[in-house]
Formats: C-alpha cells, structure tokens, sequence
C-alpha cells in the first residue's frame, strides 16, 4: 500500500501548526510516505526548509498551500510545474497585500482567474445544504483539476458527513481522495497543538473547551492505520495527484535584472571594462603581473558561473552612493576579490591582504557569492529608495526575518496559555537574566511558580522548551533585497510588513541561500556616519584633508595610542575584550589590526589561539610549524590560524582537501553543534595530515583548533575591511579628538558607549564640551573655535525636542540672538512642552539664568495671540527663584539630556561612607597584583560573552574613568539582585594586573543604587 | 472651623472592601459629628468645631476618638487645621492634638508641607517641582497672579481652599441605607414558637421600611442575643423582596424550626443589609403569565432553599466541553443560561454518574448482558494539563435492544459504559 499525504501545515501557519517542517518531512519518510505536500495557509514561508529535508531524505515534497475564501469555501492548491508555481506564488501574493500584515483575503474568481494549472482539492465543512451552489461554481472553476478531500478524524458526527460526501461524490462526478488534514507530525504535539490555540484565542486551555481540537487525529499516521480507516481508492488516488506534481524547488532559477548592461554588450565583456577602468585608478602605473592573473582567474569562474549581474548590482548600488557622497564599503567572501577592488567595492588593495581564491566563489558549493555593502546609516534608506525607483517594487523586495519564540516569550505565551496568574508570569519572565539557561529556567520556575501543581508545571517547563525556535510572525531583514527580471512574486510570495510602504517576500536569508538565490545586503553601518561627519568637520578647520584618502597611513602615533588601550569610540575595537587585548598585543602596523579584529572573536578564543599566538609575538615561545607548506600559511599569524580562510588552506596544504571540499569543511564547522556532520571530515583530516608526514599529535592538535574555531572567526579581507574603519577612527581619535567625539555624538546610536561616556571620555582626552545651549547649539553637536576646538553639544540631546523645532531655533537664533524665553518662543514658535524640554535640559541658561528660573519663565509665556503678536513684551515678573545644587542639576542632566558636564555623581559622593573607602580608577595603576580593593562607580555595562563560561563582565564608571570588574559564575549566584539592577555598584575584590591590563575580580557586590536617589530626593522631598 | 482628618494608612486593597470600610468608618464617626466628608480615596474629614464643648475640648474628642478608633483599624494618621485640605495635609506630620493649637500654628505647620502632597493638582505640582519648589512655604508668597498665569486659577483657589479663604458651609453626613431593629422581651424566651410573633412585627417594620425607600431586599439576617451577650445568627436568603412580608415571615418559620436554640432569647434583632432600588415595572391591566410564573417559581425556590439549603437546589447548564462528564454543570438557580450549541454525534440522554467497567471476554463486551458495536468510534483525547485522557466512544447494542455509549480507555485499553440512550 503507498500513500502521499496531500494537505499539511506546519508551524509556518502561525499559531496554528505544532509542527516544524522538517519533522512533518522526517515523519512522512519514516511512516514510508511517498510524498508529503506542505499546505500551510496562504503562505510559502515554510517551504525551503521542508525541501532542504526532503532532498536529503529523498521524499517527493509537493508545493501548496490552502485558504479559507470570504465565502467560507475551504481548498488545497498544489502546485503542479513552474508555471504553477508562479500561479500559486502570484495568487498568495495577491491575498496577502491587500491586507494588513498577517492576514490575507481571498475571492473564489480569484482562484478561478490565477489557478489554471495548479489542482484543487476542496474540503467541504459546515451544512451540507450549502454545497450544492459551490459545487457548481467549484466544478466550472476547476474542471477536472477539482478533487474531493475525505479526512478521517474519528470526529463527531463523522459518519453522517461521509454519507454526504459520498452522495455529493455520487451526485457531481467528483473524484474522491484521502485527505489528512495534518496539522502535527505525531500525536504527542497535541499539547503543544493545544497551547498555539489558547495564545491565538488569547485565552488559557482550560476554558477553551470545544475550541480545541477534539483528539489528536489531525497528524501524519502510520500506513497500516490508514489502510484500515480509508477504502483503497481514497489512499490510491492520492499518487495519482502526487504524480502529477512534478515541480521541485531546485528548478527556481534567478533571472537577474538585464538593464545593467549596455544593449548590443555581453555581461561579461561590461564587467570586464568596468574593472579595466577601476584598476587604471587603483595602479595609475599598471597592475602587477601577478594580480592580473588571478583577475583572470575571477573572471573565468564568475563567466562559468553566471555571476556578472550580480556583481553589476552591487557595483551600481556602490557607485550611485559614491555619486551621493555616501560612504559605503563592501565585505563578505565575495569582497574578497581583486574585481571587487578594482570596481570600488571594496578598499583593501590585494597587496595588503592573502585573498583567498577558493573563498571567493566556489564551484562545489553551488551557492550565490556573498557580498555585503554597508552604507553610512542615517543615508542608508536614499539607497534603499534608489532600489525601488530602479526597479520597481514588483522586482525589488526584502528578505524576511522569521521571528520566532525565544525564552522570554516562549515563558510569557505559555504561562498565559496554561492559566498561570499574569503576575506570576511576568515575575518570572522578569527575572530571567540574559544569560540563564534551561537548569536556570526550571529552578526559577519552581521558585515563583511554587503553589502550581507539579504537572502542570512539568507540562510548563516540557512547553517552554518546545516552542522555542517556533515561528511567531515574519519581519523584515535588516536590508537583504531580492531583485529580479521579472516579478519577485514568480518566485517567491511577497506580502506586507509592519512598516508602511515596505513589502518582504516569505523566504528569508538561510532560504534563499539554500535555494542559491541571490540577494543584496544594503546594510547600515554608523562608523560610517560618523566618519564621513569627522570629516567634514575637521575640513572646517584643516584644509589639507580632503578625503579619507588624505588620511596618513601608519601613523606610530595611532598605534601607540592603541596599544594604551584607549580605543572608546574606534571601530571594532573598543570593547572590553578587545580594549584588554590592545596592551597585549601592541599593534604596530595595519596587519596587526587585521588579526586584532580577528583574534578576539568566538572562533579563535575558543580554539585556543590566542594565548599561543601572543606568546610567539611577545617572544616567550618559538615553535615552527613543521613543514614548509604550513609555514607559507600560517606564517603571517605566527604559526597560529586565526582566519578562516588559514583553516581552509591548511586543510589544503596538510590534509590534501580540494578547495572545495576545505570549503565544505569550513561550511560544517559553522553548524558544528547544530547538526554534527563534522566527524566525517575528521578522519579524513587526520589520515590526510598522517599521509602527509605529520604527527597524529600535531593533527589531532590542529583539528582541535580547527573545531574550536567553528564558524566565528573573520575572513582576512572582512578583517582588513573593518581594520581600514578601525584605522580611519584611530587616526581622528588621536589627532582630532574634539572633531571624532562630536561626529560619533551626531551619528547615535551606535557603538559601544553611551553617549555619556562618549563625553567622559572626551573631557579625559582633553576635549572641552560645552553644554546645550540655544544661544549657541545647531540641532547637532558642533565645533566652537580653532586650536584646539571645543566640542559644543547640539540640541538633539534634549530629550523630547523634535528636530524640526531643534533646526529652527538654530536658523533663527542666526539671524539675530533671542533676548528671552518669550523671545524665543514668539519668534522660533516653540510650543510649551518644547520650551518646557529646553529648560529641563538647562538650554535656556544663558538668556534666563539658572534651570528652575527657566521653568518659571517658561510656564509663565503665554499662547501668542495674533491681534497682540507685536504689542511688544510684557512686564517683567519680579520673581526670581532659588538657584538648583550641584546635585540637582546633576541629577536633572541626566534625566533630560542622558549626560551631565558638571562633576560626576561618584566625586559627590566620594567623600562620603563607604565610598571613602573605594579607589578611584586613577589610582588602581598603582596597586600590586592580587591585592584586596574596594571601588565603586556607576554601571554603564554588563557583558557576558559566550566564551567566557558563564563570567559576566562589568563596567563601573567612576569620576576618573573605567573599571573592569570581572563577576565568577558562584559570585554571581550569590549576587544576583545586584548583578542584575544595581546603578551605583561597590565592589570588593582582588586586584588582577599585569602592568597594562587592570581587572578586579569580585568578590562582593553591593548595590548603592539607593544613594544615587537619596541625593536627588534628600534635595527635593522632606518627610 | 476645625477640622480634624482621619488618614487611614493599612486600607484593603479590594476596592469594594475598601470602600464598605470606609462607608463603616464614617458611621462609626457620626457617633462625634454630623459632618462628615470623604476625601482622597482613604480619608475622612470631621468638622469638629460644634461639637468641642460636648466633648470637653479637641484633647479630650482625640483621646476618645483614638480609644475608639484603636479597636476598629490598625493604621491611621490624625491631622488638625483650621480647614478641611489643610488638616488632611497636616496628617502626613506627627503633631498631637491640642487645644492651644491656633490658626497661625496650622499655617507655621503647612510652610513645611511638600507640595506632592497636593494631590488634587499634580500637573502644578511637577511644574513647581521642576522650578526647585519643594514645600508649600516656597510657593506661600509668590503672587497669586503670576501663580494663577502659569497653573491656572483652580491652583491658586486650591491653595485658597487650604489657607482658609471663602469656606463652604460643611455638609451633614447621609447615613447609609441600611435597615437594623431589635425587640427586647420583658422575660428572657426558651421557645422558638415564642419568636414568632415578634418576628413577625419586625418583618413588618422591615417591609414599611422598603416601601418608604422603594427598596427591595435579598437577605436577611436574624440574630439572638442571649443576657449575657452571647449570640446567634441566623441569615435568610430570598430573592427581591419587596412587598411580601409573609414570604419572609414564612421562611424565617420554616429555618426557625430547624434551629436548636442555644441559649435563652433575650432580644431579637432584624437586619437587613444588602437593600437595592426596586425594579418597579408597570402593571400589566391584564395579568402575564410568564412573568406570574417567574415570581411563582422564585417563591417556590426559595421556599426549597430555606427548607433543604441555599445550596440544594441547582439548575443544569450545558458547557462546550469534548468530555461527557464536563458537558454539564450545575449552578445556582436563575443564573443566566450561556448559549451553548448541542453536540454533535450520538449523545445518551442518560449519562451515568460514573462510568460503569463492561467485561471483556474471549473478544467479546459484557455489560448486563452482550454487546455488540453499532458505530463508531469518535475519539476524545487531550485534558493533559488535568489528567491526560484518551477515548474511543462507541454506540453499543445490548440483547435486549437497549442502545448503550460505551468507550475504551485507550491507555489501559479497559472498557465502560458511560451512557444509556432512550
């Protein structure tokens, strides 16, 4: 007996299916299904990963999808060839833009006009008196592409439903087919099944009653049960529709858009000119012998693959930013190229770099080239809107983002489902830290969910777990776009996003990358905002800058400046980690950045690779590589891989791979953990590097490091693209400081920092701000004065003030300067809450005297009345108010700008119990190594790296600068409160340096979040 | 005028209950003052000017106040002043009271009061604090004019309120609605049939006291008191009384003759506190049936009720419910009837209390008798997060031709018989 299962959903209907894809593909080929048609609603959204599964098992997958029509009428489409395909695709397309985000709407002359190829089965429910009219209009739509599904569920009244189907069967000449229904791969999901309806009806199990299903009958069952419940040609004409169904998804191939090239020109012959023209920029006195060999070498590939018109794309999103002026630069394997160079995409020149061939496109892997371009963030969407103007948004779309339950979520949507009091729910979603795990999760929930019966709280925790990684609702991707020839709906369904005025298809990355679909990544970067901002702003000062090409290179006074450690606001560099590896590794020249970008990653930390690394470079250890080969690999990185591409080559050189197969090797440590095919090429690996002459300690070694390094470790040319910003920032830093600081300021948010301790860190360079002031400040932050210039804040700090006020009062004020709040007010026409933001921020200072004063004078103005506009002012009020201390001004910096130019809290309470006792960070240098310290400061970071074990890194600031506190897994347990809220922390602990980095070590926390309060409301409140 | 405020600081957090405290409280003080006002949601406000000289000045009315006051609530906080919001505010201060305290004193006191205490203009309030205004004195003598510019003119009449400008004579205190009488007997009773009758005189003062205050009543409370205090309560449900007092006088003989007496009877008590508004429609000239009926059927049920229990008497509700056993559920009579549509499939119109085990043998079903199965299944499975459940329904057919659902629990593969069709 064979049968193919015609009608499931999975968990890609959302809320709805219990199911993930590949386990409703997994099922079906276990139970020796012949094929499994995947039906979700309306959508297609689940459909490569079910085919990914399907392919590796080799189970027939049928495309389709079902819908319930304004008419009640409920059908399966199934998509026959391609042509269908793009039917189906146009059609769910069709249903899903004309409503809001999640729905969609269809009418039966829908289907009739659009499915002319794809066959129709119907599911008839409700009163059978209301078949007779579909049945006509269901037979004249379809022909004999109209089929009649029959599900056996052991429901209800089911008996009585099958006489009527047959009767109807009898009576119209319809074909009859065994139908599933599926909406779980296996009974066991009924609970699960149950709780996705309690959160789509919003209300818990308990009460939903008839709303559930009744059993668990709606799944994929095993084939001797089928047989006994279905006749036998119900179950046969089940492979009659399944044979039909030829289409596989492998068949999609991308057209890509064709006006990039010139007519009567090939694509490949325009590419070429393009990078001729390129590299005549790149060497005015002619490209070196040996990179024009490997252009050749790019070219061929890119010619037997097909690539030119993806590269055109890029190239022509690339160039029409350069003719914006808006900064981009490209990255991503395919950026590893010399064509890449030579057409602008990328800046690192192929002299500066190893670029790695077989990383560039390969020929086993079949698969797109990968380029992603950022693009200054705050100009990003111009590019954006030039891809819509280009090409229309039927061929441009973005790639979805498919959100799906994670801890949080999962822990509220269940408890809710499961009638758990909100506030039990809550507390426990609340509690929950970052970075706690399943262990964390039960005992917490044993903890608050104490008085619930241990079942249901086993049922709980078993539920939590389970549906996470379920998909909840699409969104879009941070800028990944599909273009194509044609229409984008031929290919994949588009439907709406949140956001107006966007559309997304239903694929996202991974799929179109399964698919070897091209996409391209128009990302956002902000050091590239903030850049180009720096720039301009010390072209205000200093002619002789006139790009970022004017920038000198190796500068030693960069590198000496970073290996201090003092990277806050540099690119890429600044984070704890990385601001703790700086004095380590003492960079010295550009590659040294390179490799410092790419050794404090994942991949090398867990691969062991730094410390052996740092050791060669500091001299304390000297090992060669044993053979000549690796050396010529790993010689850059002493001995040590630290990118990937080395792992590639090495597997090359030592274990004898093919490029392709290293590649393939790289590919599986990046799922290494997810799917564990690693163990195959770990033989091969080890009698590769035998055969080779090497020792089986050496290979075990190397694989080790290898494995650890998994998937998070940089390309080198991703690595030198992001040491050049690094650089570029570096540079600004150490040479014009007060312009760097003010363009990072005006390019928020981004980094790592705050843009307090932005400022913190400008005053300790020696920058002076200034604060908000409407006499002075443009809507962004400014220079004042030359040599040096000083950093003046701009009015987009203020919170609450809209931009557009921010711009007009400072193009008014430069007509001629406000004499007053009224002043301001009347000609600027700030509304109140405007003027209100202004004083709260102490903006008004200058022209009303102290902040409370400019409260008082603000509340005071009154709504100008036209008739009265010029009747000049009012007398003056004879009020004058009391000015604020020093610690109410500080406290109401920070509540309206987030930053404050008066001392910082600590040197307040400095003087004060127990912070008396704490070092400053200033005098921490000076303490021995394992010594007992106290110190206090505001939190301004917490971190918890996946690599470190469970240690949680804190950033405590203090009036002097930064503490580094590193808080052990059991100190943390102790601490958890603290760890977790505390503002003003005291921590005691031991003293961990080497002379250049400093660390505490906590042993105690103490949360003094309190004293921050009590110096704002001892001031305010008197009980 | 003198004010004193009670500022109750451990109040529930039901909002019902909080108010029903409230409402107690304020009857509890009309025992000082006929003035009585409500304020800020936890607050009472007594004028208690005309009342010094009974009580022999504010010292002493504290000290009794208190005394009382301590066995009723656990926290509270007594302000004085010279008017109502100004003693309200003076309440977040520890002053005891006395009679030497003068308005200047009151005034001195209010320059300390922190203006978020200002509770009824709390836009102001944040304004002012913004301007580093944080107490009354700080804003006590800014002009009224640039004041009322910026907060508007009910700011400044608020602050007029408190410093004592133009006061509003005090309102007297409404007592609440609420009906209590007692009878005391010349001669302590032992007899319940000795009650009758002056249960019977209460009921009609109760039924006067509804007609006046067109009021109906649904319980009522009797209560004995013995001569040495002890007691005994005996409530009465019944359902919107408005009129009938033999209907009550009826139901309290019928729950008297099950109540053992426990002591002897020295006063009979009637209170009644749960009145509403009477639902008064208009006569019909002809009478109507159905609503005759409801009333006929309210009586008898609650003729039932007093005899047999409030909780005796239920009426079947049908619930959407896949499990047999949950698909009904018995509720208080009148409650209204949800709209449940009727399940579908076979379903007995007799389903047996509990399952009943049916014998399996060499392949075949017994319950009194073979079984042979005419239809089916119909499978119900889920209840997981109570008891995880798991049927096959089956129409069954006994010798005798008796139709019976029978199921199999498909998780120890038993079977039972579960209901009897007709």
């Amino acid at each position: 007996m064979a049968y193919a299962e015609l009608c499931a959903l999975s968990n890609f209907t959302f809320l709805r299916g219990a199911s993930h894809p590949h386990e409703l593909v997994e099922q079906a080929h276990h139970w020796g299904y012949q094929a499994l048609a995947l039906t979700d609603e309306c959508s297609l959204a689940g459909v490569v990963r079910a085919h990914l599964c399907a392919r590796e098992l080799g189970l027939q997958l049928i495309i389709g999808s079902q819908f319930k029509l304004d008419n009640g009428c409920h059908l399966v489409a199934l998509v026959t060839d391609r042509q269908a395909y793009a039917e189906l695709s146009g059609l769910i397309t069709l249903a899903r833009r004309r409503s809001p985000k999640g729905q969609y709407q269809l009418r039966m002359e829908d289907l009739r006009f659009r499915l002319k190829r794809c066959l129709v089965i119907w599911l008839p429910d409700g009163k059978a008196d209301a078949w007779e009219e579909l049945v006509l209009e269901l037979k004249r739509s379809f022909a004999d592409r109209l089929w009649l599904g029959i599900s056996r569920q052991f429901a209800a009244a089911e008996s009585e439903h099958w006489r009527n189907l047959e009767r109807l069967s009898r009576e119209h000449q319809l074909r009859r087919v065994a139908c599933g229904q599926v909406e779980m791969h296996c009974r066991k999901r009924k609970a699960m099944h149950d709780v996705l309806a309690a959160i789509r009806l919003g209300r818990p199990v308990q009460q939903l009653g008839k709303q559930l299903a009744a059993n668990a009958e709606a799944c994929l069952r095993p084939l001797h049960e089928l047989a006994q419940i279905y006749p036998d040609e119900l179950l046969a004409e089940t492979l009659v529709l399944a044979g039909q169904c030829r289409f596989n998804l492998d068949e999609l191939r991308y057209e890509y858009p064709a006006e990039l090239v010139p007519s009567g020109m090939k694509a490949i012959d325009y590419l070429r000119q393009l990078a001729e023209q390129g590299s005549r920029q790149r060497w005015p006195g002619g490209m070196p012998q040996r990179i024009r060999a490997a252009l050749e070498k790019e070219f061929v590939l890119i010619e037997e693959l097909g690539y030119e018109y993806f590269f055109l794309t890029v190239h022509d999103l690339v160039r029409y930013a350069r003719s914006c002026d808006i900064l981009c630069q490209g990255r991503g394997s395919a950026a590893n190229s010399i064509l890449c160079y030579c057409l602008h995409i990328t800046e690192v020149s192929p002299e500066q770099i190893n670029m790695l061939f077989e990383r560039f496109i390969s020929r086993e892997r079949n698969e797109p080239p990968d380029i992603d371009v950022d693009f200054e963030s705050q100009r990003r969407e111009e590019v954006i809107q030039y891809i819509y103007r280009k090409y229309s948004r039927k061929r441009a779309a973005l790639a979805a983002t498919v959100i799906s339950y994670r801890t949080r979520s999962a822990v509220r949507d269940v408890g809710k489902a499961l009638g758990i009091s909100l506030e039990q729910v809550e507390q426990l979603a609340k509690s929950l830290a970052w970075w706690d795990r399943k262990r964390d999760l039960e005992q917490r929930a044993e903890q608050i969910f104490a008085a619930i019966e241990p079942h249901l709280l086993q049922h709980f925790l078993r539920l939590v777990m389970e549906i996470q990684g379920f998909p909840r609702h699409l969104s879009q991707h941070v800028g990944g776009f599909v273009i194509a020839r044609d229409q984008v709906s031929d290919l994949v369904p588009v439907e709406n996003a949140a956001m107006p005025e966007r559309t997304i298809i239903q694929w996202d990355k991974d799929d179109l990358e399964t698919l070897g679909l091209l996409k391209v990544d128009v990302l956002s970067l902000g050091m590239l905002s903030a850049l180009r901002r720096t720039l301009a702003l010390v072209q205000g000062y200093d002619a002789r800058l006139q790009s970022m090409a004017d920038v000198p290179r190796e500068d030693p006074q960069v590198y000496a400046m970073l290996s201090r450690g003092d990277s806050i606001g540099v690119f890429q560099v600044e984070s704890r980690a990385q601001m703790s590896m700086l004095p380590r590794l003492q960079p010295r020249c550009f590659y040294d950045l390179v490799i410092e970008i790419a050794i404090v990653r994942p991949g090398p930390i867990q691969g062991d690779m730094v410390v052996p690394y740092l050791k060669r470079r500091s001299g304390q250890e000297d090992r060669e590589p044993p053979s000549a080969a690796l050396k010529e690999v790993l010689q850059k990185t002493l001995g040590v891989p630290i990118f990937q591409e080395q792992v590639i080559r090495v597997a090359m050189v030592a274990a004898g791979f093919s490029g392709g197969e290293a590649d393939q090797l790289r590919r599986a440590m990046a799922t290494f953990g997810k799917r564990g095919d690693l163990q195959g090429f770990e033989e091969k690996f080890i009698r590769g590097m035998l055969k080779n002459g090497y020792s089986l300690d050496y290979a075990n070694q190397l694989f080790d490091q290898i494995k650890g390094f998994g998937g998070y470790g940089f390309p080198e040319s991703h690595s030198a693209s992001f040491a050049l910003l690094c650089y570029l920032s570096s540079w600004f830093k150490c040479h014009h400081p007060a312009a760097f600081y003010c363009g990072l300021l005006n390019s928020q948010p981004m980094g790592f920092y705050s843009p307090s301790q932005l400022v913190q860190d400008a005053r300790r360079h020696g920058v002076q701000v200034l604060p908000v002031d409407v006499l002075r400040s443009d809507w962004e932050s400014t220079l004042e004065g030359a040599n040096p210039p000083a950093l003046r804040l701009g009015l987009c700090r203020v919170a609450q003030l809209s931009e557009a006020v921010g711009r007009r009062i400072a193009t008014v004020r430069n007509q001629c300067p406000f004499s007053s709040p009224r002043d301001l007010a009347r000609r600027a026409a700030v509304p109140r809450d405007q003027l209100q933001a202004l004083a709260a921020a102490d903006a008004l200072a200058s022209i009303s005297g102290h902040r409370y004063q400019s409260h008082w004078d603000v509340a005071g103005i009154e709504p100008t009345r036209p008739l009265l506009a010029d009747a000049g002012e009012p007398r003056a009020d004879l009020v004058q108010l009391a000015e604020p201390s020093l610690a109410q001004n500080i406290a109401a910096d920070y509540t309206s700008t987030g930053l404050s130019l008066r001392p910082h809290p600590l040197a307040l309470l400095r003087n004060q119990q127990p912070f008396a006792r704490c070092k400053p960070q200033s005098e921490l240098k000076g303490l021995s190594n394992g010594r007992y310290v106290q110190v206090a400061g505001l939190v301004t970071g917490r971190q918890r790296p996946g690599t470190a074990k469970g240690t949680i890194f804190l950033t405590l600031e203090d009036e002097t600068g930064n503490i580094n506190v590193v808080v052990w897994k059991r100190t943390q347990d102790h601490f958890r409160e603290a760890l977790l809220r505390a503002q003003l922390l005291l921590v005691k602990g031991r003293l961990e340096t080497d002379g250049r980095v400093i660390h505490v070590i906590a042993g105690a926390l103490q949360d003094y979040s309190d004293r921050l309060q009590g110096f704002e409301i001892r001031s305010r409140d008197f009980h | 005028m003198l004010w004193l405020a009670l500022r109750f600081t451990a109040l529930p957090d039901d909002p019902d209950e909080k108010t029903e405290l409230l409402k107690y409280l304020a009857s509890w003080a009309y025992n000082y003052t006929p003035y009585i006002k409500r304020y800020a949601d936890d607050s009472l406000l007594l004028e208690i000017s005309r009342c010094l000289q009974l009580f022999g000045g504010v010292e002493s009315l504290g000290q009794r106040l208190q005394a009382s006051l301590d066995g009723l609530v656990s926290h509270y906080r007594l302000g004085l002043a010279h008017t109502d919001k100004a003693a309200w505010l003076l309440s977040f201060q520890s002053h005891p009271l006395s009679d030497a305290d003068s308005q200047d004193v009151f005034s001195a006191r209010l320059q300390q009061v922190p203006l978020d205490k200002l509770i009824e203009q709390p836009r102001a309030v944040a304004q002012l604090q913004q301007m580093g205004l944080r107490r009354l004195g700080d804003i006590w003598h800014l002009p009224p004019s640039e004041l009322g510019r910026r907060f508007g003119t009910s700011f400044v009449d608020y602050l007029v309120q408190i410093q004592g400008g133009a006061q509003a004579p005090p309102e007297t205190y409404q007592s609440r609605e609420h009906f209590c009488r007692q009878i005391a007997f010349a001669s302590p009773l032992d007899n319940r049939s000795q009650l009758e009758l002056p249960a019977r005189q209460l009921l009609q003062q109760l039924i006067d006291y509804l007609l006046a205050g067109q009021l109906q009543c649904q319980e009522i409370c009797w209560r004995l008191y013995s001569a040495q205090g002890a007691q005994q309560e005996i409530p009465i449900a019944c359902s919107r009384v408005h009129h009938r007092w033999d209907l009550l006088f009826e139901l309290t003989r019928v729950r008297l003759e099950r109540v053992e007496l426990r002591f002897e009877v020295d006063r009979l008590e009637l209170e009644c506190r749960q009145v509403a508004a009477v639902e008064l429609g208009n006569a019909s000239l002809f009478p109507q049936a159905a609503a005759g009926r409801r009333e006929e059927a309210e009586t008898l049920v609650a003729r039932l009720q007093a005899r047999l229990g409030r909780r005796a008497i239920y009426q079947i509700h049908l619930q959407t419910e896949h499990l047999p056993e949950l698909g009904q559920s018995l509720e208080l009579p009148f409650t209204p009837m949800p709209s449940v549509e009727p399940a579908q499939g076979a379903r007995p119109c007799w389903l047996l209390t509990r399952p009943q085990p049916v014998r399996e043998q060499r392949g075949r079903l017994f319950w009194h008798g073979p079984l042979q199965l005419v239809r089916g299944p119909e499978r119900i499975q889920g209840y997981w997060w109570n008891q995880a459940t798991t049927r096959d329904y089956f129409v069954a057919r006994r010798d005798d031709a008796l139709h019976c659902w029978i199921y199999q629990n498909l998780s120890d593969r038993h079977w039972y018989a579960h209901g009897i069709f007709a």
